[in-house]
């Protein structure tokens, strides 16, 4: 009897640790979007960067938004995994908008670049950057979506003007881990 | 450098084109439709995979376009392995570089010991590795240690290495026959690298170096530069060490273990007025005629190629350096000749006069800027002479034309004469040289002239044999300076004419660059500083090359030789400004000077081949012999030799392992450089909440 009321209790203990083990990320996920939009506002006013919080390592570099769909992001700096958990990233490696290089701009499908998959081609993406400390606006508008195995395949940069969107692919996958990925290509609207 | 990336950029259009060649051949929808039918597909599928493939096909083609690891391209040693997806290179990781060096004057013998990692967790099937030597480099020794193999490179006559190959393949032997993708990259084949292996490199090359300038340089490739970084070894990286990309440093140092060795042992044969290493710091210790440099920092990274840099001293008159080598009981024998200090100490009145015969090409191939490239290089010339000078120009196409019966003195009326005729010559008809070489050779030299003929021409020859006995016949005591212009002539035909009328060849690739190329030609024509050298040699000689050139200020003669009878005591004569010169030397015979046999052997070959070229009366086949003969004595690879790498140590678990190797990878983990990009928490979520309704209902059951 005892041993079977351990047993529940063990696995109630630990469904309830998944359970908010997951909640933590995503509420992280949504939280720390309020610490980074206003990081990004007083960037927008002063033109210098600013950490969201204080113990960050990172800073938000651009914003994006797709008008159709009325959604936006913004975009830390670096793309490793701990940023990636907070909001969508810029490939440091990677050029920005208006420089004659890729920019590549990538967000977990299942928070922050959910919307990545109702993206259309010819949709319009605009890109809100600080340049020489003038706020800049930057239009691209998409040219084609590829689903790439990235065992196969590596980002390349280019040495021209041009954004790529990156996200895990299937975006209803359970699972995080895949080695598929939804890329959306997307060109200067001049 | 324009060229340069002009070239590159061409070869990579060539690469492209193919490669979109390949894909389109490689995803033919016929093809890939039957293909599927195995697979039970509908059409409809069929279709689909088509298209997916036909896109990744495109997405590898763009791919290339710009980070295609191109052969062309590798600047170190390096490990490759290949990839068959993008039918490209990734480099594996540099653990050391070890360099030991003999330096004899311009002799450098070169050893490296390089030791790579696979530390991926893939089985490498085609690996290479590749090495750029420099153009009068050549590698004679090989030795691979992966594992337990040792695969070891030798050289054999062409047609039984091919057979060693053969054999060797068909017993499930690894083998490579070590090829050049380009001239200047040394490449071998390396199989079947397992995981986590090691694997050591030595090669053993020689190389001549240059005396350019006043100074011979030695250069050691040591930098992988940055365009090699693979996305993967970024995406292992923390996001902060990336910002090493700012401070400009290539980010390679990812995989190269940055440790390096070099030590050299450099034996110039002069006094040295500097020795410096240009980009490193290093340790220099001196001794009486030796120095050892070794490198002071030896976890060492940057972008710079290794270069060792020495000034020999230049004396008041010419000085001479002597290296040689015992080897099977023969001594051979190297000479440099170095010019002396300043030609700007010989005054103007003192230099000997001169006839000067200008030859210029008028045939079809020349019209448009090469013709008024040449023409501006001619009147250049005539701005060069001096008044007691003798000039002459002849013109050829098809036939020959000369403006003065004979050489005439450079006075204003005779110039005035020269720049009308220059200023009326006109490009067409076909080129044929021998009428206009015959007319320039056909007076007698007077006694007291230095004769130069000077040929301007874009040279495209074809009877270069004939021509070579002609100008050998008739050449006399003229020199003969060949000046190409344009970018694609024909180098071996300019080189060699310009060798056998003992003068120099100059290549005027760009029309622009005509002014500065012809000064320093006519630099080097009004001050030669010693001519008609002689050596006289104690003993039964064979010495190369048989005629030795005029000593001119930017660059030492070479001569190697083979002695039966060993002596120590050597003559040089010649002519310094009308004026006899001569000295006797005394060199040292240690005979453990390295590589001097082996590059008498080679220019032995390259004077065989010669002879060949000029007519002598030689059998193909005695000369092929010959030659064949001198290669596999000195270890050199030549026209009828080649290196061969044979896996010494077959291990059949290896193929064992090699098979379960491609079971297991199906699902072996690849490096992922796109970012991972999915939290995952629905599964977590999901788990989390089954959980707790399982432990819910358990509960529910307890009560």
């Amino acid at each position: 009897m005892k041993l079977k009321v351990l047993i529940s209790t063990v696995i109630l203990c630990t469904g309830l640790w998944h359970v908010s083990a997951s909640g933590y990320m995503l509420s992280k996920a949504w939280l720390s979007q309020i610490l980074i939009k206003q990081a990004w506002q007083q960037t927008l006013l002063d033109k210098q960067q600013h950490k969201p919080w204080s113990w960050a390592d990172t800073f938000p570099v651009a914003s994006l938004q797709v008008p159709r769909l009325a959604v936006s992001s913004y975009v830390l700096e670096g793309s490793s995994g701990r940023n990636l958990a907070f909001s969508a990233t810029h490939l440091s490696q990677s050029g920005m908008p208006g420089q004659q290089k890729t920019t590549v701009i990538s967000g977990h499908n299942d928070s922050h670049f959910g919307y990545l998959q109702q993206l259309l081609i010819g949709d319009e993406i605009l890109l809100t950057t600080v340049e020489n400390n003038i706020k800049k606006i930057s239009s691209y508008r998409v040219s084609s979506t590829q689903i790439v195995d990235s065992k196969k395949h590596q980002l390349k940069i280019f040495n021209r003007d041009e954004l790529l969107l990156t996200t895990c692919y299937p975006f209803d996958s359970l699972t995080a881990g895949g080695h598929l990925r939804y890329v959306i290509h997307a060109i200067p609207v001049t | 450098m324009t060229e340069k990336i002009t070239k590159t950029r061409h070869i990579r259009q060539q690469l492209e084109s193919l490669n979109q060649q390949q894909s389109k051949t490689y995803y033919t929808p016929a093809k890939k439709k039957q293909k599927y039918k195995g697979l039970g597909l509908n059409w409809r599928d069929a279709v689909i995979l088509v298209m997916a493939m036909f896109f990744v096909g495109l997405y590898q083609v763009q791919a290339h376009a710009d980070e295609y690891f191109d052969l062309e391209e590798v600047d170190t040693g390096m490990m490759l392995s290949y990839h068959q997806a993008g039918n490209d290179y990734a480099a594996l990781k540099l653990l050391s570089s070890e360099y030991n060096i003999d330096i004899t004057g311009i002799i450098a013998q070169v050893n490296i010991k390089q030791t790579f990692h696979n530390d991926t967790v893939n089985w490498i099937e085609e690996g290479m590795y590749a090495f750029p030597v420099a153009d009068n480099a050549a590698v004679y020794q090989m030795k691979l240690i992966i594992g337990k193999r040792v695969i070891e490179a030798e050289i054999h006559e062409k047609q039984q290495a091919q057979q060693i190959y053969d054999t060797a393949k068909s017993q499930g032997l690894a083998a490579s026959i070590v090829k050049q993708y380009r001239p200047n990259l040394f490449t071998t084949d390396v199989a079947n690298i397992m995981p986590n292996e090691k694997i050591r490199v030595e090669i053993t090359y020689q190389q001549t170096l240059r005396y350019d300038a006043g100074h011979i340089d030695f250069r050691l490739p040591l930098a992988i530069k940055s365009r090699y970084m693979q996305e993967k070894f970024l995406a292992d990286l923390d996001q902060n060490d990336l910002n090493l990309q700012d401070a400009a440093l290539p980010i390679t140092t990812v995989f190269d273990a940055k440790h390096r060795n070099i030590n050299i042992n450099l034996e110039a044969g002069f006094e040295l007025s500097e020795l410096k290493s240009l980009n490193h710091d290093v340790d220099i210790v001196h001794t009486a005629i030796t120095q050892t440099i070794s490198l002071l920092d030896k976890q060492l990274y940057d972008k710079h190629d290794f270069v060792l840099r020495w000034h020999p001293q230049r004396g008041n008159e010419p000085q001479a350096a002597m290296f040689s080598e015992t080897l099977n009981g023969e001594e051979y024998v190297l000479m440099m000749l170095l010019p002396p200090e300043s030609i700007k100490s010989i005054e103007t009145e003192n230099k000997q006069s001169r006839e000067v015969v200008f030859i210029i090409d008028t045939s079809g191939s020349m019209h448009g800027n090469a013709m008024s490239a040449a023409k501006d290089a001619l009147f250049f010339g005539l701005t060069q002479l001096a008044a007691k000078d003798k000039f002459n120009i002849i013109e050829f196409n098809s036939y020959a034309r000369e403006l003065f019966a004979h050489s005439v003195l450079a006075s204003s009326d005779n110039l005035d004469k020269a720049i009308n005729f220059i200023d009326k010559l006109n490009a067409d008809g076909g080129t044929n040289m021998a009428p206009a070489l015959a007319l320039a050779m056909e007076d007698e030299v007077a006694t007291n002239r230095l004769k130069q003929i000077i040929f301007i021409t874009d040279g495209s020859v074809g009877n270069e044999a004939q021509l070579f006995s002609q100008i050998n016949q008739n050449i006399d005591a003229a020199r003969l300076f060949t000046v190409a212009i344009g970018a694609a002539p024909n180098n071996y035909f300019m080189n060699k004419a310009a060798l056998i009328g003992r003068g120099t060849y100059t290549n005027i690739a760009k029309l622009n660059d005509v002014d500065d190329s012809m000064n320093e030609l006519f630099i080097k024509l009004s001050s030669p500083t010693l001519t008609d050298v002689m050596i006289q040699w104690n003993g039964d000689v064979e010495q190369n090359p048989r005629v030795i050139p005029d000593l001119y200020s930017d660059q030492p003669i070479i001569v190697t030789a083979r002695m039966k009878n060993f002596d120590a005591e050597v003559a040089l004569s010649g002519y310094v400004n009308d004026k006899t010169w001569s000295k006797a030397f005394t060199f040292n015979q240690d005979g453990a000077s390295r590589g001097v046999a082996k590059l008498w052997a080679r220019n032995q070959i390259t004077d065989l081949t010669d002879d060949f070229m000029l007519g002598a009366d030689i059998d193909a086949s005695l000369l092929q012999a010959q030659i064949t003969d001198i290669a596999l004595k000195f270890h050199l690879v030549s026209k009828f030799t080649s290196l061969v790498a044979v896996d010494k140590t077959p291990d059949m678990t290896r193929l064992v392992a090699l098979q379960a190797d491609a079971m297991k990878k199906a699902q072996a983990f690849e490096f992922v450089n796109f970012p991972q990009t999915a939290l995952g928490w629905q599964w977590q979520m999901l788990v989390g909440l089954m959980l707790l309704a399982l432990g819910l209902f358990t509960r529910k059951l307890l009560a």
